[in-house]
């Protein structure tokens, strides 16, 4: 069966400096895949290869079993990329970016372009120079989107936009998966790819670290405890807590289990003020140099 | 031929403005000082005895072939060779750094078009401008030839003499479009331009001056000499090849980065 994306022990090399190693990547068409990890990690460096940007250093890398470099203008027929930062001409109007990008493929974009547009609340008229970056990010998302392409290839695409249109924007990606395009998310926002993904692939130091359903990932995801008592407290035992810490009167962790369990615990405590959020990528990061180095 | 027809909306304007300038030129030389000089020739003579060697030789100024069309051609080629060397610089380095300049290289790349393709497409577009503005040149130039130069006209060297401005051409146009390539940024394609076409002119003088023969190899300027061409019907095959093959050079070696680099994430 030939995957969406795969990818075979793909390996970059910028000159000495390392991009990505030994990347192993299997998305099967029509699933919202995610690509999670911090700054550097080598989302970019692994989407960029697979756009043939930049040259692979070793392994392998296919869309549609096409290969990357070889068939890489057929492959770019059935691709829409969307960067995380848009640039365009100076001195154009969005329409005529848009029918210039249009003009690459071998279909009538037009009344896709108005639908997205219209979508997107986005004035086509306005000099692209003249606009937001919220609504420079929306003629990014129209261009990679206005041929209706079979993979959709996301590297940061929220950064610039509203709440309110990041909902717009992320319904209009479940929209573009029902109609049959997969979808390729890159984020170093957690929530972000849990909310659309179905599988999600975990990059740190250009190495896959761990492949897995979004389910299974909200089985076992992590929340971000800290809390105040009138008293320092020396001792805090439960089943789930990490990386413990006390400051004085307050204490922090990291909690995977049963909530219930965690707010009863913290209900017996003569609490100040209690906090319970999602924690940063890098600090369930930390979870995977733990092993790592376990491991050895 | 999508990035041909874009190129050629986008740069049209400036080649146009530039071609103006050099046939309005031409035209001022040939029509307004030629006659004065002719007029004159005894004072211009005695003004032109009194420069130093060395400043005459550097601006063009010979007095042994000054006072024909041909010789007065050849002076303004100095004057016209630095305008249209900016003018190709300027258009070499603006369609190979347009994406570069305006950040958008994902853009342009990401399209399913062969990266040879876009480099092709956006050679003949800069080629087109050049040719078009030249044939514009060369019909002016030999208007005024007709109109300007004294019988026995040989209207073939004429036209081999104002060809030498498309052949010093393409030179900068490979020099602007190998520094657009090379070059991590362009930050100003005027700037850049200007500094390319004074340096040819820099080194033309210089060649004037010592007179050293090797040096004409590196000068773009005098590798298709018009006094040559008016006065032998001939250009100097050695300096022409060195032109022709410096050209070709520059021009694969932009190609072959252009194909082949990586695109880096800004």
């Amino acid at each position: 069966m030939a995957y969406a994306i795969e990818t075979k022990k793909l390996t970059k090399y910028y000159g000495k400096a390392r991009g990505i190693v030994d990347v192993d990547l299997a998305v099967e068409e029509g699933e919202i895949f995610g690509f999670i990890g911090p700054n550097g990690a080598g989302k970019s460096t692994t989407i960029r290869t697979l756009l043939g940007l930049i040259k692979k250093s070793g392994g392998s890398a296919s869309i549609f079993g096409m290969d990357c470099e070889k068939d890489k203008v057929k492959i770019l027929s059935e691709v829409g990329y969307l960067p995380g930062e848009v640039f365009y001409y100076d001195n154009m109007r969005a329409v005529d970016l848009l029918r210039y990008s249009a003009s690459f493929f071998k279909k009538d974009c037009t009344a896709r372009i108005r639908e997205l547009a219209d979508t997107l609340s986005l004035d086509l008229n306005k000099k692209i120079e003249d606009m937001s970056q919220g609504n420079k990010k929306k003629v990014g998302i129209v261009q990679g989107l206005l041929h209706a392409p079979r993979l959709i290839i996301l590297d940061e695409p929220t950064s610039g936009l509203d709440p309110l249109m990041q909902r717009t924007f992320f319904d209009l990606i479940q929209r573009e998966n029902e109609r049959g395009a997969t979808v390729l998310f890159s984020s170093h926002i957690l929530s972000e790819v849990q909310r659309i993904c179905d599988r999600v692939a975990i990059i740190k130091e250009g190495r896959i670290v761990d492949l897995r359903s979004i389910d299974d990932l909200r089985k076992n995801s992590y929340k971000k405890v800290s809390f105040t008592t009138e008293n320092p407290i020396a001792d805090f035992s439960l089943a789930g807590v990490r990386q413990i810490a006390h400051d004085g009167q307050q204490t922090s962790f990291l909690y995977s289990g049963d909530i219930n369990a965690l707010l009863s615990k913290l209900a017996s405590l003569p609490l100040i003020d209690a906090d319970v959020s999602e924690p940063e990528l890098e600090e369930i990061f930390l979870h995977y140099y733990e092993d790592g180095e376990a491991a050895k | 031929m999508n990035v041909f027809r874009f190129e050629l909306r986008r740069a049209w304007m400036g080649a146009a403005v530039w071609t103006l300038v050099l046939i309005g030129l031409l035209s001022g030389l040939i029509t307004a000082a030629l006659p004065a000089f002719l007029e004159s020739r005894t004072g211009v003579e005695n003004m032109l005895a009194n420069f130093p060697p060395a400043f005459a030789a550097a601006f063009g100024m010979q007095m042994d072939n000054l006072f024909s069309f041909a010789g007065f051609y050849a002076f303004g080629f100095l004057y016209y060779s630095l305008f249209g060397a900016i003018m190709a610089a300027s258009i070499g380095l603006d369609l190979f750094s347009r994406e570069k300049r305006d950040k958008c290289m994902d853009f342009l790349l990401t399209k399913p078009r062969a990266r040879s393709r876009v480099f092709c497409e956006k050679l003949l577009a800069a080629l087109t401008l050049i040719l078009a503005s030249n044939a514009l040149f060369i019909a002016a130039s030999l208007a005024l030839y007709y109109a300007y130069a004294p019988a026995p006209l040989m209207p073939e060297r004429a036209l081999l003499a104002a060809s030498a401005l498309l052949l010093t051409e393409l030179v900068f146009l490979a020099i602007g479009a190998c520094a657009a390539v090379f070059a991590r940024k362009v930050r100003s394609v005027s700037g850049t331009a200007t500094a390319i076409g004074f340096g040819g002119f820099i080194l033309s003088a210089l060649h004037s001056i010592l007179e050293e023969e090797k040096l004409r190899y590196i000068t773009p300027n005098k590798y298709f000499d018009a006094a040559k061409a008016f006065f032998d019907g001939a250009f100097e095959a050695n300096y022409a090849l060195t032109g022709a093959f410096l050209t070709l050079a520059l021009i694969v070696a932009a190609y072959v980065r252009y194909t082949r680099a990586d695109i880096p994430v800004l």
